[in-house]
Protein backbone atom coordinates (compact mmCIF):
# COMPACT_ATOMS: atom_id res chain seq x y z
CA UNK A 1 0.00 0.00 0.00
CA UNK A 2 1.29 3.44 -0.89
CA UNK A 3 0.88 6.63 1.05
CA UNK A 4 -1.25 8.61 -1.38
CA UNK A 5 0.72 10.93 -3.62
CA UNK A 6 -0.91 13.50 -5.85
CA UNK A 7 -3.50 16.11 -5.04
CA UNK A 8 -5.76 13.87 -2.96
CA UNK A 9 -2.78 12.85 -0.87
CA UNK A 10 -1.92 16.50 -0.21
CA UNK A 11 -5.53 17.18 0.81
CA UNK A 12 -5.41 14.21 3.20
CA UNK A 13 -2.16 15.55 4.64
CA UNK A 14 -3.74 18.97 5.22
CA UNK A 15 -6.71 17.27 6.87
CA UNK A 16 -4.37 15.17 9.03
CA UNK A 17 -2.73 18.37 10.25
CA UNK A 18 -6.07 20.08 10.99
CA UNK A 19 -7.29 16.96 12.76
CA UNK A 20 -4.07 16.54 14.73
CA UNK A 21 -4.34 20.15 15.86
CA UNK A 22 -7.84 19.41 17.16
CA UNK A 23 -9.38 22.33 15.30
CA UNK A 24 -11.11 20.32 12.61
CA UNK A 25 -13.04 18.41 15.25
CA UNK A 26 -13.93 21.66 16.99
CA UNK A 27 -15.36 23.09 13.78
CA UNK A 28 -17.41 19.96 13.11
CA UNK A 29 -18.66 19.91 16.69
CA UNK A 30 -19.57 23.56 16.38
CA UNK A 31 -21.61 22.73 13.27
CA UNK A 32 -23.34 19.94 15.20
CA UNK A 33 -24.24 22.34 18.00
CA UNK A 34 -25.79 24.70 15.47
CA UNK A 35 -28.01 21.84 14.34
CA UNK A 36 -29.13 21.14 17.89
CA UNK A 37 -29.69 24.84 18.55
CA UNK A 38 -31.65 25.19 15.29
CA UNK A 39 -34.05 22.36 16.12
CA UNK A 40 -34.61 23.56 19.68
CA UNK A 41 -35.15 27.14 18.50
CA UNK A 42 -37.98 25.97 16.22
CA UNK A 43 -39.38 23.78 18.99
CA UNK A 44 -39.33 26.67 21.47
CA UNK A 45 -40.93 28.94 18.86
CA UNK A 46 -43.82 26.58 18.17
CA UNK A 47 -44.41 26.06 21.91
CA UNK A 48 -44.54 29.79 22.51
CA UNK A 49 -46.84 30.31 19.53
CA UNK A 50 -49.18 27.56 20.72
CA UNK A 51 -49.60 29.33 24.06
CA UNK A 52 -50.28 32.71 22.52
CA UNK A 53 -52.58 31.75 19.67
CA UNK A 54 -56.00 30.43 20.42
CA UNK A 55 -56.42 28.76 17.04
CA UNK A 56 -54.39 25.58 16.57
CA UNK A 57 -51.42 26.16 14.24
CA UNK A 58 -50.28 23.85 11.47
CA UNK A 59 -47.94 21.25 12.76
CA UNK A 60 -44.27 21.82 12.00
CA UNK A 61 -42.29 19.30 10.00
CA UNK A 62 -38.75 18.08 10.69
CA UNK A 63 -37.42 19.80 7.55
CA UNK A 64 -38.01 23.19 9.14
CA UNK A 65 -35.44 22.24 11.79
CA UNK A 66 -33.01 21.34 9.02
CA UNK A 67 -33.49 24.72 7.39
CA UNK A 68 -33.01 26.52 10.67
CA UNK A 69 -29.82 24.56 11.32
CA UNK A 70 -28.28 25.51 7.98
CA UNK A 71 -29.23 29.13 8.49
CA UNK A 72 -27.67 29.14 11.95
CA UNK A 73 -24.51 27.38 10.76
CA UNK A 74 -24.05 30.07 8.13
CA UNK A 75 -24.16 32.82 10.75
CA UNK A 76 -21.00 34.70 11.70
CA UNK A 77 -20.46 32.78 14.94
CA UNK A 78 -19.70 29.62 12.96
CA UNK A 79 -17.73 31.76 10.52
CA UNK A 80 -15.47 32.74 13.41
CA UNK A 81 -14.75 29.11 14.21
CA UNK A 82 -13.96 28.50 10.57
CA UNK A 83 -11.76 31.57 10.48
CA UNK A 84 -9.78 30.20 13.41
CA UNK A 85 -9.30 26.93 11.54
CA UNK A 86 -8.27 28.68 8.34
CA UNK A 87 -5.85 30.99 10.16
CA UNK A 88 -4.11 28.07 11.84
CA UNK A 89 -4.23 25.82 8.78
CA UNK A 90 -2.69 28.51 6.60
CA UNK A 91 -0.31 30.38 8.85
CA UNK A 92 1.01 27.71 11.19
CA UNK A 93 3.03 26.08 8.43
CA UNK A 94 4.94 29.34 8.21
CA UNK A 95 5.22 30.01 11.94
CA UNK A 96 6.39 26.45 12.66
CA UNK A 97 8.74 26.56 9.67
CA UNK A 98 7.31 23.30 8.32
CA UNK A 99 6.44 24.94 5.02
CA UNK A 100 10.17 24.89 4.22
CA UNK A 101 10.14 21.09 4.52
CA UNK A 102 7.11 20.96 2.22
CA UNK A 103 8.61 23.31 -0.37
CA UNK A 104 11.77 21.23 -0.54
CA UNK A 105 9.65 18.32 -1.78
CA UNK A 106 9.22 18.00 -5.56
CA UNK A 107 5.82 19.61 -5.78
CA UNK A 108 4.74 22.92 -7.28
CA UNK A 109 3.76 25.46 -4.64
CA UNK A 110 0.44 26.26 -6.29
CA UNK A 111 -0.64 22.66 -5.78
CA UNK A 112 0.05 22.92 -2.04
CA UNK A 113 -1.97 26.13 -2.03
CA UNK A 114 -4.87 24.47 -3.87
CA UNK A 115 -4.88 21.60 -1.36
CA UNK A 116 -5.16 24.08 1.52
CA UNK A 117 -8.11 25.88 -0.10
CA UNK A 118 -9.83 22.58 -0.85
CA UNK A 119 -9.50 21.28 2.70
CA UNK A 120 -10.67 24.60 4.18
CA UNK A 121 -13.81 24.59 2.04
CA UNK A 122 -14.40 20.88 2.59
CA UNK A 123 -14.25 21.44 6.35
CA UNK A 124 -16.72 24.32 6.03
CA UNK A 125 -19.03 22.05 4.02
CA UNK A 126 -18.64 19.25 6.57
CA UNK A 127 -19.58 21.68 9.33
CA UNK A 128 -22.75 22.55 7.38
CA UNK A 129 -23.55 18.87 6.93
CA UNK A 130 -23.09 18.27 10.67
CA UNK A 131 -25.51 21.10 11.39
CA UNK A 132 -28.05 19.78 8.90
CA UNK A 133 -27.87 16.18 10.06
CA UNK A 134 -28.16 17.19 13.72
CA UNK A 135 -31.05 19.53 12.92
CA UNK A 136 -32.92 16.94 10.89
CA UNK A 137 -32.35 14.16 13.42
CA UNK A 138 -33.55 16.26 16.31
CA UNK A 139 -36.35 17.67 14.15
CA UNK A 140 -37.49 14.13 13.44
CA UNK A 141 -37.70 13.40 17.16
CA UNK A 142 -39.42 16.66 18.02
CA UNK A 143 -41.79 17.15 15.08
CA UNK A 144 -42.00 13.95 13.02
CA UNK A 145 -42.23 13.76 9.25
CA UNK A 146 -45.75 15.02 8.73
CA UNK A 147 -46.49 18.68 8.80
CA UNK A 148 -46.81 21.80 6.78
CA UNK A 149 -43.80 22.29 4.53
CA UNK A 150 -45.01 25.71 3.46
CA UNK A 151 -44.15 26.92 6.94
CA UNK A 152 -40.75 27.39 5.39
CA UNK A 153 -41.78 30.66 3.86
CA UNK A 154 -40.42 31.70 0.48
CA UNK A 155 -38.47 34.49 2.17
CA UNK A 156 -36.59 32.11 4.41
CA UNK A 157 -32.88 32.17 3.58
CA UNK A 158 -31.02 29.29 1.92
CA UNK A 159 -33.77 26.78 1.28
CA UNK A 160 -36.81 28.94 1.46
CA UNK A 161 -38.08 27.67 -1.86
CA UNK A 162 -38.38 24.17 -0.47
CA UNK A 163 -42.12 24.59 -0.08
CA UNK A 164 -42.57 25.36 -3.78
CA UNK A 165 -40.09 22.86 -5.18
CA UNK A 166 -41.00 19.41 -6.45
CA UNK A 167 -38.42 17.73 -4.26
CA UNK A 168 -36.75 18.70 -0.99
CA UNK A 169 -33.43 17.24 -2.12
CA UNK A 170 -32.44 20.10 -4.41
CA UNK A 171 -33.18 22.89 -1.92
CA UNK A 172 -31.23 21.08 0.79
CA UNK A 173 -28.28 20.53 -1.55
CA UNK A 174 -28.49 24.14 -2.70
CA UNK A 175 -28.56 25.30 0.91
CA UNK A 176 -25.45 23.31 1.73
CA UNK A 177 -23.55 24.52 -1.33
CA UNK A 178 -24.48 28.16 -0.91
CA UNK A 179 -23.99 27.97 2.85
CA UNK A 180 -20.47 26.68 2.19
CA UNK A 181 -19.86 29.35 -0.43
CA UNK A 182 -20.25 32.07 2.16
CA UNK A 183 -17.08 30.71 3.80
CA UNK A 184 -15.10 31.39 0.62
CA UNK A 185 -14.41 35.08 1.31
CA UNK A 186 -13.03 34.28 4.76
CA UNK A 187 -10.85 31.49 3.35
CA UNK A 188 -9.50 33.97 0.80
CA UNK A 189 -8.81 36.73 3.32
CA UNK A 190 -7.23 34.32 5.82
CA UNK A 191 -5.08 32.83 3.04
CA UNK A 192 -3.81 36.22 1.90
CA UNK A 193 -3.05 37.42 5.42
CA UNK A 194 -1.41 34.12 6.38
CA UNK A 195 0.91 34.32 3.38
CA UNK A 196 1.62 37.97 4.21
CA UNK A 197 2.04 37.89 8.00
CA UNK A 198 2.98 34.21 8.46
CA UNK A 199 1.46 34.39 11.95
CA UNK A 200 -1.73 32.58 13.05
CA UNK A 201 -2.61 35.31 15.55
CA UNK A 202 -2.10 38.16 13.09
CA UNK A 203 -3.98 36.18 10.43
CA UNK A 204 -6.97 35.62 12.69
CA UNK A 205 -7.25 39.17 13.96
CA UNK A 206 -6.23 40.70 10.64
CA UNK A 207 -8.94 38.71 8.84
CA UNK A 208 -11.53 39.85 11.35
CA UNK A 209 -10.42 43.44 10.92
CA UNK A 210 -10.56 43.25 7.13
CA UNK A 211 -14.02 41.71 7.20
CA UNK A 212 -15.28 44.14 9.82
CA UNK A 213 -13.80 47.08 7.92
CA UNK A 214 -15.59 45.90 4.82
CA UNK A 215 -18.87 45.58 6.68
CA UNK A 216 -18.29 49.05 8.13
CA UNK A 217 -17.60 50.49 4.69
CA UNK A 218 -20.78 48.90 3.38
CA UNK A 219 -22.76 50.35 6.27
CA UNK A 220 -21.22 53.78 5.74
CA UNK A 221 -22.03 53.70 2.05
CA UNK A 222 -25.57 52.60 2.78
CA UNK A 223 -25.97 55.45 5.24
CA UNK A 224 -24.40 57.91 2.82
CA UNK A 225 -26.70 56.75 0.08
CA UNK A 226 -29.70 57.09 2.33
CA UNK A 227 -28.81 60.60 3.38
CA UNK A 228 -27.37 61.94 0.15
CA UNK A 229 -29.22 60.04 -2.49
CA UNK A 230 -32.74 60.11 -1.30
CA UNK A 231 -34.03 59.06 -4.66
CA UNK A 232 -32.41 55.66 -4.48
CA UNK A 233 -34.97 52.97 -4.43
CA UNK A 234 -33.56 50.84 -1.65
CA UNK A 235 -32.62 53.84 0.42
CA UNK A 236 -36.07 55.26 -0.04
CA UNK A 237 -37.63 52.01 1.06
CA UNK A 238 -35.28 51.80 4.01
CA UNK A 239 -36.08 55.37 4.97
CA UNK A 240 -39.76 54.64 4.73
CA UNK A 241 -40.36 57.43 2.22
CA UNK A 242 -42.02 55.03 -0.19
CA UNK A 243 -44.31 52.23 0.69
CA UNK A 244 -44.61 50.12 -2.41
CA UNK A 245 -42.69 49.11 -5.50
CA UNK A 246 -45.24 50.95 -7.63
CA UNK A 247 -44.19 54.25 -6.05
CA UNK A 248 -40.67 53.68 -7.32
CA UNK A 249 -41.44 53.22 -11.00
CA UNK A 250 -39.50 55.64 -13.13
CA UNK A 251 -37.23 56.86 -10.36
CA UNK A 252 -33.60 56.74 -11.57
CA UNK A 253 -31.33 55.07 -9.12
CA UNK A 254 -27.90 54.17 -10.52
CA UNK A 255 -26.26 53.67 -7.14
CA UNK A 256 -29.00 51.74 -5.48
CA UNK A 257 -27.21 48.42 -5.63
CA UNK A 258 -23.79 49.70 -4.55
CA UNK A 259 -24.12 49.35 -0.82
CA UNK A 260 -25.88 46.04 -1.24
CA UNK A 261 -23.11 44.76 -3.43
CA UNK A 262 -20.40 45.80 -1.02
CA UNK A 263 -22.49 44.57 1.82
CA UNK A 264 -22.57 41.22 0.15
CA UNK A 265 -18.80 40.98 0.21
CA UNK A 266 -18.44 40.45 3.91
CA UNK A 267 -18.44 37.25 5.80
CA UNK A 268 -20.86 38.75 8.25
CA UNK A 269 -23.39 40.22 5.95
CA UNK A 270 -22.25 38.22 2.95
CA UNK A 271 -24.59 35.61 4.25
CA UNK A 272 -27.43 37.94 3.39
CA UNK A 273 -26.78 37.44 -0.26
CA UNK A 274 -28.07 33.98 0.15
CA UNK A 275 -31.34 35.33 1.42
CA UNK A 276 -32.77 33.88 -1.72
CA UNK A 277 -36.38 34.43 -2.34
CA UNK A 278 -38.93 32.11 -3.87
CA UNK A 279 -38.16 29.50 -6.44
CA UNK A 280 -38.65 31.30 -9.77
CA UNK A 281 -36.27 34.12 -8.85
CA UNK A 282 -33.59 31.85 -7.49
CA UNK A 283 -31.00 32.17 -10.20
CA UNK A 284 -31.70 35.75 -11.15
CA UNK A 285 -31.31 36.80 -7.52
CA UNK A 286 -28.37 34.53 -6.78
CA UNK A 287 -26.25 35.31 -9.80
CA UNK A 288 -25.17 38.85 -9.00
CA UNK A 289 -24.17 38.38 -5.36
CA UNK A 290 -22.55 35.04 -6.15
CA UNK A 291 -20.55 36.70 -8.91
CA UNK A 292 -19.46 39.46 -6.57
CA UNK A 293 -18.52 36.97 -3.88
CA UNK A 294 -16.45 35.01 -6.39
CA UNK A 295 -14.74 38.21 -7.57
CA UNK A 296 -13.98 39.24 -3.98
CA UNK A 297 -12.65 35.79 -3.18
CA UNK A 298 -10.64 35.67 -6.41
CA UNK A 299 -8.97 38.97 -5.50
CA UNK A 300 -7.78 37.76 -2.11
CA UNK A 301 -7.01 34.24 -3.30
CA UNK A 302 -4.96 35.80 -6.10
CA UNK A 303 -2.95 37.81 -3.59
CA UNK A 304 -2.57 34.72 -1.40
CA UNK A 305 -1.42 32.58 -4.32
CA UNK A 306 1.07 35.19 -5.47
CA UNK A 307 2.60 35.52 -2.01
CA UNK A 308 2.52 31.78 -1.41
CA UNK A 309 4.30 30.88 -4.62
CA UNK A 310 6.67 33.81 -5.03
CA UNK A 311 7.81 34.80 -1.55
CA UNK A 312 11.05 33.46 -0.15
CA UNK A 313 10.88 31.08 2.75
CA UNK A 314 13.38 32.00 5.44
CA UNK B 1 36.53 9.53 -16.33
CA UNK B 2 32.75 9.10 -16.19
CA UNK B 3 30.07 10.85 -18.27
CA UNK B 4 27.52 10.94 -15.46
CA UNK B 5 26.54 14.48 -14.46
CA UNK B 6 27.74 15.92 -11.17
CA UNK B 7 25.40 15.50 -8.23
CA UNK B 8 25.25 19.26 -7.86
CA UNK B 9 26.43 21.96 -10.20
CA UNK B 10 25.97 25.59 -9.25
CA UNK B 11 26.91 28.27 -11.76
CA UNK B 12 26.94 32.01 -11.20
CA UNK B 13 24.52 31.89 -8.27
CA UNK B 14 23.81 35.40 -7.04
CA UNK B 15 21.51 36.86 -4.44
CA UNK B 16 21.28 40.32 -2.92
CA UNK B 17 19.16 41.76 -0.13
CA UNK B 18 18.73 45.39 -1.00
CA UNK B 19 22.18 46.68 -1.88
CA UNK B 20 23.97 43.96 0.03
CA UNK B 21 25.18 41.11 -2.14
CA UNK B 22 24.94 38.00 0.04
CA UNK B 23 26.01 35.50 -2.61
CA UNK B 24 27.96 36.60 -5.65
CA UNK B 25 28.50 34.56 -8.81
CA UNK B 26 29.04 31.40 -6.83
CA UNK B 27 30.20 28.25 -8.63
CA UNK B 28 30.19 24.87 -6.88
CA UNK B 29 30.49 21.32 -8.08
CA UNK B 30 29.78 18.23 -6.02
CA UNK B 31 30.52 14.83 -7.54
CA UNK B 32 28.21 11.88 -7.02
CA UNK B 33 29.14 9.82 -3.97
CA UNK B 34 31.05 12.59 -2.22
CA UNK B 35 30.51 13.96 1.24
CA UNK B 36 31.07 17.65 0.57
CA UNK B 37 31.72 20.07 3.40
CA UNK B 38 30.48 23.59 2.83
CA UNK B 39 32.31 25.98 5.11
CA UNK B 40 32.49 29.66 5.80
CA UNK B 41 32.43 32.16 8.65
CA UNK B 42 29.12 33.42 10.02
CA UNK B 43 27.35 35.59 7.45
CA UNK B 44 29.39 34.16 4.57
CA UNK B 45 26.23 33.18 2.67
CA UNK B 46 26.17 29.43 3.35
CA UNK B 47 22.55 29.20 4.44
CA UNK B 48 21.37 31.53 1.67
CA UNK B 49 23.20 29.36 -0.86
CA UNK B 50 21.64 26.19 0.52
CA UNK B 51 18.18 27.77 0.51
CA UNK B 52 18.61 28.73 -3.14
CA UNK B 53 19.71 25.21 -4.03
CA UNK B 54 16.70 23.78 -2.17
CA UNK B 55 14.34 26.19 -3.94
CA UNK B 56 13.26 28.03 -0.80
CA UNK B 57 14.47 31.40 -1.99
CA UNK B 58 14.93 32.73 -5.47
CA UNK B 59 18.30 33.47 -6.97
CA UNK B 60 18.76 36.82 -8.70
CA UNK B 61 20.96 35.04 -11.22
CA UNK B 62 22.62 31.70 -11.83
CA UNK B 63 21.64 28.09 -12.32
CA UNK B 64 21.41 25.01 -10.15
CA UNK B 65 21.54 21.54 -11.71
CA UNK B 66 20.93 18.45 -9.64
CA UNK B 67 22.15 15.32 -11.36
CA UNK B 68 21.93 17.25 -14.61
CA UNK B 69 18.34 18.39 -14.02
CA UNK B 70 18.06 22.18 -14.02
CA UNK B 71 14.25 22.31 -13.67
CA UNK B 72 13.55 23.43 -10.08
CA UNK B 73 10.68 21.03 -9.34
CA UNK B 74 12.10 18.09 -11.28
CA UNK B 75 15.56 18.63 -9.75
CA UNK B 76 14.09 18.35 -6.27
CA UNK B 77 13.09 14.76 -7.03
CA UNK B 78 16.74 13.88 -6.44
CA UNK B 79 17.08 16.13 -3.42
CA UNK B 80 16.37 16.00 0.28
CA UNK B 81 17.50 18.46 2.86
CA UNK B 82 17.31 20.33 6.11
CA UNK B 83 18.16 23.99 6.44
CA UNK B 84 19.24 25.28 9.86
CA UNK B 85 17.06 22.98 11.94
CA UNK B 86 14.40 20.42 11.05
CA UNK B 87 10.83 21.57 11.60
CA UNK B 88 7.86 19.47 12.67
CA UNK B 89 4.22 19.54 13.63
CA UNK B 90 4.79 19.10 17.37
CA UNK B 91 1.27 17.81 18.00
CA UNK B 92 1.71 14.91 15.54
CA UNK B 93 3.69 11.75 16.14
CA UNK B 94 7.03 11.15 14.45
CA UNK B 95 5.35 8.67 12.12
CA UNK B 96 2.53 11.10 11.24
CA UNK B 97 5.05 13.86 10.56
CA UNK B 98 6.67 11.61 7.98
CA UNK B 99 3.27 10.62 6.56
CA UNK B 100 2.21 14.24 6.16
CA UNK B 101 5.43 15.24 4.46
CA UNK B 102 5.36 12.13 2.25
CA UNK B 103 2.08 13.33 0.74
CA UNK B 104 3.77 16.25 -0.99
CA UNK B 105 5.42 14.59 -3.91
CA UNK B 106 5.70 11.15 -5.41
CA UNK B 107 4.03 8.39 -3.42
CA UNK B 108 6.01 6.89 -0.54
CA UNK B 109 5.17 3.44 0.82
CA UNK B 110 4.37 2.92 4.51
CA UNK B 111 7.17 0.36 4.45
CA UNK B 112 9.60 3.11 3.45
CA UNK B 113 8.41 5.23 6.37
CA UNK B 114 8.96 2.35 8.81
CA UNK B 115 12.35 1.65 7.23
CA UNK B 116 13.39 5.26 7.78
CA UNK B 117 12.12 5.32 11.35
CA UNK B 118 14.26 2.26 12.05
CA UNK B 119 17.23 3.71 10.17
CA UNK B 120 17.27 6.76 12.42
CA UNK B 121 16.55 4.59 15.47
CA UNK B 122 13.13 6.07 16.21
CA UNK B 123 11.04 2.95 15.56
CA UNK B 124 10.12 2.54 19.21
CA UNK B 125 9.13 6.20 19.68
CA UNK B 126 7.39 6.61 16.31
CA UNK B 127 3.92 6.89 17.78
CA UNK B 128 4.86 9.54 20.35
CA UNK B 129 4.21 13.21 19.72
CA UNK B 130 7.29 15.01 18.44
CA UNK B 131 7.03 17.59 21.23
CA UNK B 132 8.19 14.85 23.60
CA UNK B 133 11.38 14.15 21.58
CA UNK B 134 14.88 15.19 22.59
CA UNK B 135 16.92 17.46 20.33
CA UNK B 136 18.93 14.51 19.05
CA UNK B 137 15.77 12.58 18.22
CA UNK B 138 14.40 15.59 16.36
CA UNK B 139 17.61 15.91 14.41
CA UNK B 140 17.42 12.24 13.42
CA UNK B 141 13.75 12.56 12.51
CA UNK B 142 14.73 15.55 10.37
CA UNK B 143 17.19 13.36 8.50
CA UNK B 144 14.43 10.80 8.01
CA UNK B 145 12.24 13.59 6.54
CA UNK B 146 15.01 14.51 4.16
CA UNK B 147 15.40 10.88 3.08
CA UNK B 148 11.69 10.25 2.45
CA UNK B 149 11.75 10.23 -1.32
CA UNK B 150 15.00 8.30 -1.54
CA UNK B 151 17.01 11.29 -2.69
CA UNK B 152 20.38 10.93 -4.36
CA UNK B 153 21.65 14.20 -2.89
CA UNK B 154 21.19 15.06 0.78
CA UNK B 155 21.77 18.63 1.97
CA UNK B 156 22.27 19.16 5.69
CA UNK B 157 22.82 22.53 7.32
CA UNK B 158 24.54 22.22 10.70
CA UNK B 159 23.24 18.69 11.27
CA UNK B 160 24.92 18.24 14.66
CA UNK B 161 24.19 21.71 15.98
CA UNK B 162 23.23 21.60 19.67
CA UNK B 163 23.70 17.86 20.03
CA UNK B 164 25.60 16.23 22.85
CA UNK B 165 28.69 14.17 21.93
CA UNK B 166 26.70 10.94 21.72
CA UNK B 167 24.12 12.59 19.46
CA UNK B 168 26.87 14.05 17.27
CA UNK B 169 28.45 10.62 16.89
CA UNK B 170 25.11 9.04 15.96
CA UNK B 171 24.44 11.64 13.28
CA UNK B 172 27.99 11.44 11.93
CA UNK B 173 27.78 7.67 11.69
CA UNK B 174 24.38 7.93 10.04
CA UNK B 175 25.71 10.30 7.38
CA UNK B 176 28.64 8.02 6.68
CA UNK B 177 26.37 4.98 6.49
CA UNK B 178 24.05 6.76 4.06
CA UNK B 179 26.93 7.44 1.74
CA UNK B 180 28.62 4.05 2.10
CA UNK B 181 25.55 1.80 2.14
CA UNK B 182 22.94 3.76 0.17
CA UNK B 183 25.29 5.59 -2.17
CA UNK B 184 24.01 9.05 -1.29
CA UNK B 185 25.90 12.22 -2.05
CA UNK B 186 25.91 14.45 1.01
CA UNK B 187 26.36 18.21 1.09
CA UNK B 188 26.94 19.31 4.66
CA UNK B 189 27.46 22.71 6.18
CA UNK B 190 29.03 22.90 9.62
CA UNK B 191 31.15 25.06 11.88
CA UNK B 192 32.54 21.98 13.59
CA UNK B 193 35.69 21.65 11.53
CA UNK B 194 36.93 18.60 13.37
CA UNK B 195 33.71 16.80 12.33
CA UNK B 196 34.02 18.03 8.77
CA UNK B 197 37.62 16.85 8.59
CA UNK B 198 36.57 13.38 9.78
CA UNK B 199 33.54 13.16 7.56
CA UNK B 200 34.11 14.95 4.26
CA UNK B 201 35.97 14.04 1.08
CA UNK B 202 35.94 17.50 -0.41
CA UNK B 203 35.25 20.94 0.93
CA UNK B 204 34.40 24.38 -0.39
CA UNK B 205 34.95 27.54 1.61
CA UNK B 206 33.03 30.74 0.96
CA UNK B 207 33.47 34.19 2.39
CA UNK B 208 31.39 37.29 1.71
CA UNK B 209 29.30 35.26 -0.69
CA UNK B 210 32.23 34.26 -2.87
CA UNK B 211 34.00 30.92 -3.09
CA UNK B 212 37.58 31.29 -1.99
CA UNK B 213 38.75 27.69 -2.24
CA UNK B 214 37.43 24.25 -3.16
CA UNK B 215 39.13 20.86 -3.21
CA UNK B 216 39.84 17.57 -1.47
CA UNK B 217 40.50 17.89 2.26
CA UNK B 218 43.99 16.46 1.83
CA UNK B 219 44.81 19.08 -0.82
CA UNK B 220 43.68 22.03 1.28
CA UNK B 221 45.45 21.06 4.48
CA UNK B 222 49.19 21.73 4.50
CA UNK B 223 51.69 19.53 6.31
CA UNK B 224 50.98 19.27 10.02
CA UNK B 225 48.03 21.62 9.72
CA UNK B 226 44.51 20.92 10.97
CA UNK B 227 41.45 21.83 8.91
CA UNK B 228 40.79 24.58 11.44
CA UNK B 229 44.20 26.09 10.71
CA UNK B 230 43.60 25.82 6.98
CA UNK B 231 40.18 27.42 7.36
CA UNK B 232 41.62 30.37 9.30
CA UNK B 233 44.50 30.69 6.82
CA UNK B 234 41.95 31.19 4.05
CA UNK B 235 39.29 33.21 5.81
CA UNK B 236 41.04 35.23 8.53
CA UNK B 237 44.82 35.16 8.25
CA UNK B 238 45.19 37.97 10.76
CA UNK B 239 43.11 36.19 13.36
CA UNK B 240 45.21 33.09 12.89
CA UNK B 241 48.39 34.98 13.67
CA UNK B 242 46.78 36.54 16.73
CA UNK B 243 45.77 33.12 18.05
CA UNK B 244 49.35 31.95 17.59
Amino acid sequence: MMERGGFLGMCLAEWRKARGRGLAWAVLLFGLLHGVAGAFAIWAGTRAEARMVAEPVDSTTWLVAGEMSISLAALPINGLALLLLFAVLWAEDFSLGTIAMVFVRPVARWRVFAAKVTVALATAAASMVCALVAGLALGLLLFGTTGDLTQIGPDTPFIGWMGTADSVFLPILGGLVTGTLVALPSVAVAGALAALTRSPVLTLFGSMMVLLADAGLAAALALWNQVELGTCQQAAINAGTVKSQADLDGIPCPDAALPERLHDLTIWSGRDFLGLRGHPEFWSEALQPMGITVLWSALFLGIALLLFTRRDVG
Amino acid sequence: MTDSPPALQVRGLTRSYGRKAVVQSLDLQVEAGDIYGFLGPNGAGKTTTMRMILGLIRADAGTVSIFGDADPVAGRRHLGGIVESPRFYPYLSGRDNLRVLAAYGPAVTPARIEELLNLVQLGERAKDQVKTYSLGMKQRLGIAQALLAQPKLLMLDEPVNGLDPAGMKQVRELIRRLRDEEGLTVFVSSHLLHDVEQLCDRIGIIQDGTKIVEGAVAELVEDGESLEDAFLRHTAPGAREQIR
